[in-house]
């Protein structure tokens, strides 16, 4: 438990050793459990903060869609981000990466407070305040995750945001490419 | 160890910041919805009873929709009043019924319900706004069609012609009543002439009290006839002139909101809605682009409906 917590602190205020450390360590487990708690615990916020003023039918399937989502993200993203690793000349292994990933997603955890925050707020600044916290707390995931492939793999940052960068890049060639060969196909048909 | 003390902190920081989210009552929507709102439910189409169409964000059509719909709006306290938006030549009695109680509900329990008639508001239609405080319509609205009729079709003589001899097995003398491949008999016409005086005498309950007139003056206009807004104005069936705008106006000043309200719209299609509520593709080009263009809403609908209509 004492690993944890100061695993958790350095993620905070030295994410770059840290995550490394994470990484080599291997602890699925404390990964887990801060996965899960940076999952639920924003998620329950934001759900009560939202459904006592408007009861939305989309509310509940959002936040099916929220744990879910970010699960697989975790799980198939580690997957992804490993062959691209290697790929690219990384050395580590998959339970390392996922491991750091797993730590990565701990800032989530800081909306909590910031929506309370929020609440105490007139109510034209509130939404502007949690919009930009939240992209605040997302970018910091985001750095976090970069931190962690590059920790995991022992490859430079740029190397790392490249890694990042390749599935979606990727997604995008294929979707370009579907489109042109679409296109071809549409042109070879016979009007009338 | 300050490590560890720093950690313990920021937890205590969110333990303290979720139990002030889930007992305090404190979300930014709902000090949003301190503020005055006018909900506006729109009946569209025929009123037919049931669920309509379900799917994984809600439900579409049906009178259970426009009763959620209802109960939605009374339980939210920031709604002051309900504008009913009404364009539906009518439906089946019985659900029309269902949601005219529910209004009466909805207005015991505090809440103003105002009607704005769309192109049509006739049989069924007329129905629900009866049941609400006040009615406006436009000039050309057609409404009215006060009245109940049961369609039958005969189709004896087509079967005769193609072959076609229908044997039963009946539990019953009248259990085959109306059925299309037989002429009906006195005394079966009797029995459907009964059921239908007996929801017409309903129906005229409900706009009498509704219109608080003398039910001899509306049987005197319900022969089934339509009117428009006009004439409807002019008869008493509806209180003011005007289009939705001035019936939000005229909800404002009934419902005594100073200020600006909020106007909240309920049902409303979103695209998630648009991409998983329809049946298949072809009801998302369907309403997409079909439905602008041709108007099938037909000028009233029968009050009874026996078989699908």
């Amino acid at each position: 438990m004492g690993t944890i917590l100061d695993d958790i602190y350095d993620v905070i205020f030295s994410p770059r050793t840290a995550l490394r450390e994470i990484a080599a360590r291997r602890e699925l487990l404390s990964a887990c459990i801060v996965f899960l708690l940076s999952v639920f615990i924003p998620m329950w916020a934001v759900f009560l903060g939202l459904q006592m003023g408007e009861k939305s039918n989309s509310l509940g399937f959002i936040m099916v869609f929220q744990v879910i989502g970010s699960i697989a993200v975790w799980v198939v993203g580690t997957a992804i981000w490993h062959l691209c690793a290697e790929l690219l000349g990384g050395r580590g292994s998959a339970v390392g990466l996922m491991t750091a990933l797993g730590f990565s997603h701990f800032p989530r955890i800081f909306i909590v407070p910031l929506w309370v925050l929020a609440t105490l707020m007139p109510a034209g600044i509130s939404p502007f305040f949690i919009g930009i916290s939240g992209f605040i707390i997302l970018v910091w995931t985001l750095s976090l995750e970069v931190l962690a492939i590059s920790g995991a793999y022992d490859i430079s940052r740029t190397k790392a945001v490249i890694v990042f960068l390749a599935p979606v890049l990727l997604v995008i060639a294929a979707v370009v490419g579907l489109i042109f060969m679409a296109g071809s196909a549409l042109i070879q048909l016979p009007l009338g | 160890m300050r490590k560890k003390t720093a950690v313990v902190i920021l937890a205590v920081i969110i333990i303290i910041s979720l139990t002030v989210l889930s007992f305090s009552g404190v979300s930014i929507n709902k000090r949003n919805a301190e503020s005055d709102k006018i909900a506006v439910i729109y009946v569209d189409g025929v009123i037919i009873g049931g669920r309509g169409q379900s799917s994984l964000l809600g439900e579409y059509g049906g009178t259970d929709y426009i009763i959620k719909q209802l109960h939605a709006a009374r339980d939210d306290r920031s709604v002051k009043a309900i504008l009913l938006r009404i364009n539906s030549p009518g439906g089946s009695a019985p659900a029309s019924q269902e949601v005219g109680e529910e209004i009466k509900k909805v207005r015991a329990a505090g809440k103003i319900v105002v009607t704005s008639m769309g192109d049509v508001a006739a049989s069924g239609g007329y129905w629900l706004a009866a049941c609400s405080d006040k009615i406006y319509a436009n000039p050309s609205t057609l409404t009215g069609s006060i009245g109940v009729y049961m369609p039958y079709t005969n189709w004896e003589e087509l079967y005769k012609k193609i072959g076609v001899r229908q044997e039963k097995i009946k539990s019953g003398p009248h259990k085959d009543i109306m059925s299309p491949e037989r002429s009906m008999t006195d005394e079966e016409r009797a029995i459907i002439q009964t059921m239908v005086d007996d929801m017409y005498n309903q129906f005229v309950e409900i706009v009498a009290e509704g219109r608080k007139m003398d039910k001899a003056k509306v049987r005197q206009l319900a022969d089934g006839r339509i009117y428009t807004g006009n004439q409807a104005k002019s008869l008493g069936l509806v209180d003011e002139l005007g289009n939705m705008y001035d019936a939000i106006d005229g909800t404002i000043e009934l419902a005594g909101i100073k200020g600006k309200p909020e106007i909240k719209e309920y049902g409303k299609n979103n695209p998630w809605a648009m991409l998983l509520g329809a049946n298949d593709k072809l009801e998302i080009l369907n309403k997409l682009f079909l439905k602008p263009i041709e108007n099938e809403l037909p000028i009233t609908a029968p009050l009874a409906i026996p078989e699908k209509w």
